[in-house]
């Protein structure tokens, strides 16, 4: 996933913009004329320095290099395939993972990636089964994390 | 000298030593498990220290966390997902090193330096103990801040590439670290509401995001997946390391001391002390350009500051009872609950048992240097497995360690939305290493200045006018000049000499 | 391939969801499983290390384990509101601090004392000022005049910017007839690094706990000058009272109960009542506070409650004369 380093220096201006923009509501501390917004703005207005140079230095070089370019694996189905699983999977834990629980969910989401690996079904069980009871039993019990057991709720141990 | 003898017999105690053998076994697999801290470690070793004996509930501590901090060197080198933060200034080395087949020669590096700094910082924990305790009390906001723009500087040193896009690094970390409610002023900031995000972004699952996830965003990416996670390894852990020590004799030696210094400092930590001494390795390196690229400079220096720093961290925290880090946090209400009181008074009224838990750093780091081998065989096992079937439990691993941080999917969400971050910043040649340091410095340089600056009532006399502040603003103030004059001053002499050179009659 | 994983999940799924409906149509005794506790504050502090105590005590009374999770951050307000909006089941409480009383007037949240269920308060301490022990202060009525004398001159410091011991100095010089910004607030992390500023000589004068700065005080580095309660602590008999030394009636304390969500089910307040108060009645609880200096108080669930409503309207107000309300 290559982007320019103009495209780059313009969605860096727009962030520093919208940080100095948000900044600009905090407060001050009583009785000192910097606050809560004094390190944002150092921070939004270096951006912005950086932005300028990255988008004049990329402009002047040459070849000029593409705007932006996503790499081979965009045109391969399969590895898209595996990308989305990777992002996608772990992304449905933020709302699932309370519903649903993390053992279906873990097991789920293992297997999917996988099978996309081409790793053989039964292997892909296997694995996806066992990693994540066992990561479960590890967490809960030892480490004392509360992973939710979700609709497992009532055969928890 | 009698009290020495008498910690020697308190030590010696089997029970004594298998505790110590039982909690170091404990503290490496921790430390091995990207997301588990070394903090996390102590946290639950609290109740079992219930049922125990003064020594041996402190010594528990005191080794599973020297353990744990080794052993994030693990992951790191075999994965690029640095175990503990104390392992995140030199994972790209590491993992370099692995890529080269050298992975046992890697850890091994880890491991001997961090064995030597432990014993080193153990040595000076011994010794100076009081001491030093009064030299961290010179320590004010104003001291800290210019420590701060210090560790600062530190990423101008090991960014390595585009310094434009260094700094966006660092500023996209610091911005990062201005999330949540800001300790000065008491406000929510970039929350938008969110009650999760004003708890700030969690520097673990960022970390965790930043390398382990991209690198499984690589690895989802590529073409190949028929081999080996790591390629097969022919290295040792033991050989050639007395050589590696000797060439490194400097950069362990100086390793050890900011280790133990910034332990030292109420507030900074092992994580901090191996970003700073990782960079003056870098500094005073006659090949600063093989940083970064599976170097054992970096790797000697680092590895011996984090393990110097846990020594360095009991000195405050024994002396005053002022905890440096949430470890010894931990470790002082274990001590209360024994009816140890700390302060310059446990050295009279607790002789035998202040030694003897120093005497237990020396046991814990010269354990280390055996089970560490066994870790790293261990650990080689594990990744021996093909990357498809690994990869997926390391994504696992990673959801699991970002949730336990902040026991809820906030954690997944930081880790997944960095992850994403991290991989576009390294596709297009933006470093990683100074956004890490930027969340990590963030808060220390922003809560220090404004808490000096109030003290100061606005005046900048107030950030020099106290000696250690002076020296250390003067310092700073010298880093940053320094480059940019002998770069003027360079840049003249060439134009000079190129001139005559030119002129035809010189 | 996809497609048969996709089939399995929703296979396991189902089964799951199938054997959950068959199983919580038998209804067990509660409590029947582990019981999460919420603590709003980092590990390793004084509210984690007295929760984790209150938690093991509690295990062997109910029967089933009691985890303690620390979600801190953001000022307490990411613990405090994961406690309140947890399922009210009994399986989720937590420990709730002085802060509940304080955030909704900071304007952090909208959250305040009635998302809770009280079980019973177990921790107060009054909040005590020090300064470094080669301070020309003895007494918190010199402090007081010297502020007087040259305003904004000295610096005070203890906790973050709007903590209970930010309110606890604002309110006394408040009540001194002096302004809030007379010893302008030094915002710290918490007491630890305020006490390290103190004697650094970066401030003048810290507010915390006596508990807080008891190592401190032994070691010979900071003295306290007074304390903000009726009698003076049995752990510091020699320290006064600030309402004796100036006749300034302010009672600021930080405190610590234990609580689960609004709505909890009778059966389980009246069981996690029961354990809670017979673990704050266990010799190993009792010996532990002591230890450690903090104030063991009682207070059953109802008195909790109304405590908890007090304290929100007496902090509210002090923090509307300091400035410190939204």
């Amino acid at each position: 996933m290559k982007i320019s380093d103009r495209l780059t220096g313009c969605f860096l201006l727009v962030f520093a913009t919208a940080i100095l923009f948000e900044a600009s509501s905090f407060p001050v501390i009583p009785g000192q004329s910097i606050g809560s917004a004094l390190l944002p703005n150092i921070v939004a207005i270096g951006l912005i320095g950086c932005a300028i140079i990255l988008i004049v230095s990329d402009l002047v070089g040459s070849p000029r290099p593409r705007l932006a370019e996503a790499g081979d694996w965009i045109t391969d189905p399969r590895r898209l395939l595996r990308v989305g699983i990777v992002l996608l999977g772990t992304a449905s834990f933020i709302p699932f993972m309370d519903v649903i629980g993390f053992p279906v969910l873990s097991i789920t989401v293992l297997l999917a990636f996988l099978l996309s690996l081409r790793v053989d079904i039964l292997t892909a069980i296997l694995v996806s089964v066992t990693a994540s009871l066992a990561i479960h039993t590890l967490f809960s019990k030892v480490f004392l994390v509360p992973l939710p057991w979700g609709v497992l709720q009532s055969i928890a141990w | 000298m009698d009290n020495l003898i008498n910690a020697f017999a308190l030590v010696a105690d089997p029970s004594v030593l298998g505790v110590i053998l039982g909690a170091s076994i404990f503290g490496l697999f921790v430390g091995a498990i990207p997301g588990l801290s070394a903090t996390m470690a102590t946290a639950l070793l609290v109740p079992l220290t219930f049922f125990m004996e003064p020594l041996p509930a402190i010594a528990a501590i005191v080794s599973s966390v020297a353990m744990a901090i080794f052993a994030g060197d693990i992951p790191g080198a075999m994965l690029r997902i640095p175990g503990t933060p104390a392992s995140a200034a030199y994972v790209d080395d590491a993992y370099q090193m692995t890529l080269r087949g050298q992975a046992e020669r890697a850890l091994g590096i880890g491991l001997v330096s961090s064995v030597f700094g432990g014993l080193v910082g153990a040595v000076i924990l011994t010794t100076g103990a009081p001491f030093l305790a009064e030299f961290a009390f010179q320590f004010s906001t104003v001291e800290y801040f210019w420590l701060a723009c210090l560790g600062l500087s530190c990423s101008v040193i090991i960014s390595r590439g585009s310094p434009v896009k260094g700094l966006v690094a660092l500023l996209i970390g610091l911005f990062i670290s201005t999330i949540g409610i800001d300790v000065t002023g008491g406000h929510p900031r970039f929350t938008f509401g969110s009650i999760d995000l004003m708890g700030g972004v969690s520097f673990i699952p960022a970390m965790i995001g930043m390398f382990a996830m991209t690198e499984i965003l690589r690895f989802a990416m590529a073409k190949q997946h028929n081999t080996a996670s790591v390629p097969k390894s022919s290295s040792s852990v033991y050989g050639g390391q007395w050589q590696m020590m000797r060439r490194n004799k400097g950069n362990l030696a100086r390793g050890s001391l900011i280790g133990t210094v910034v332990g030292i400092l109420p507030g900074a930590g092992s994580d901090i002390a191996a970003w700073v001494s990782y960079a003056m390795a870098k500094k005073f390196s006659r090949t600063p350009e093989k940083f970064g690229t599976g170097h054992d400079e970096g790797l000697a220096a680092a590895g011996s500051a984090n393990n110097s720093s846990l020594s360095g961290v009991w000195i405050p925290a024994l002396v005053f009872g002022i905890p440096g880090d949430s470890v010894t946090a931990i470790a002082i209400g274990v001590l209360f609950m024994k009816g140890i009181t700390p302060g310059p008074m446990v050295f009279a009224t607790q002789a035998d048992l202040t030694y003897a838990i120093f005497l237990t750093f020396f046991v814990a780091n010269i354990l280390l240097l055996f089970l560490g081998y066994f870790a790293i065989r261990g650990a080689r096992y594990v990744v021996q497995t093909p990357a498809r079937l690994l990869m997926p439990i390391i994504l696992l691993f990673c959801i699991v360690g970002s949730f336990a941080i902040t026991n809820s999917v906030f954690g997944i969400a930081i880790m997944l939305v960095l992850g994403i971050i991290g991989f576009l910043m390294e596709e297009n040649g933006f470093p990683i290493a100074p956004t890490i340091l930027g969340i990590v410095i963030g808060p220390m340089l922003e809560d220090n200045f404004m808490a000096s600056v109030i003290k100061a009532d606005g005046n900048i006399i107030g950030f020099f006018d106290r000696p250690v502040a002076g020296t250390l603003g003067a310092i700073t103030v010298l880093i940053w000049t320094v480059p940019l004059i002998s770069m003027a001053i360079r840049a003249i002499l060439r134009r000079w000499t190129t001139a005559e050179a030119q002129d035809p009659r010189s | 391939m996809l497609r048969n994983a996709l089939t399995l999940g929703l296979g396991i799924a189902a089964f799951a969801a199938g054997t959950g409906l068959f199983a919580d149509a038998a209804q067990a005794e509660y409590p029947e499983r582990p019981i999460t506790w919420v603590v709003p504050w980092g590990a390793g502090g004084g509210t984690d290390a007295t929760s984790r105590m209150l938690a093991g005590l509690m295990e062997k009374e109910l029967g089933v384990p009691v985890n303690v999770v620390n979600r801190d951050g953001g000022s307490g307000v990411v613990g405090h509101s994961a406690i309140a909006t947890a399922e009210p089941d009994g399986y989720t409480i937590g420990t709730v601090t002085v802060e509940i009383a304080m955030m909704k007037h900071a304007g952090l949240t909208d959250l305040d004392y009635t998302g809770y269920t009280p079980l019973g308060l177990y921790n107060a301490d009054p909040a005590a000022f020090h300064v470094a022990a080669d301070s020309e202060f003895d007494t918190i009525s010199d402090f007081l005049e010297a502020a007087k004398a040259e305003p904004g001159k000295m610096k005070s410091s203890g906790t973050g910017q709007g903590g209970i011991w930010h309110l606890a100095m604002a309110g006394l010089l408040v009540e001194g007839g002096l302004g809030a910004d007379a010893v302008p607030w030094v915002p710290s992390k918490g007491s630890a690094a305020g006490l390290q500023d103190l004697v650094s000589g970066g401030v003048d004068i810290v507010s915390c706990s006596y508990p807080e700065a008891v190592s401190l005080v032994s070691a010979g580095k900071v003295k306290s000058l007074a304390v903000m309660s009726e009698e003076p602590l049995a752990d510091a008999p020699d320290v006064p009272t600030v309402k004796g030394e100036t006749g300034i009636d302010l009672m600021i304390a930080t405190w610590r109960g234990v609580a689960g969500p609004a709505g909890l089910p009778e059966d389980a307040t009246a069981k996690l009542s029961a354990a809670l108060e017979a673990a704050w009645n266990s010799e190993e609880f009792t010996g532990f506070m002591a230890e450690r200096g903090f104030g063991k108080v009682w207070m059953d669930g109802p008195t909790y409650g109304q405590f908890m409503a007090d304290a929100d309207a007496a902090n509210g107000s002090v923090m509307e004369a300091a400035g410190l309300s939204k």
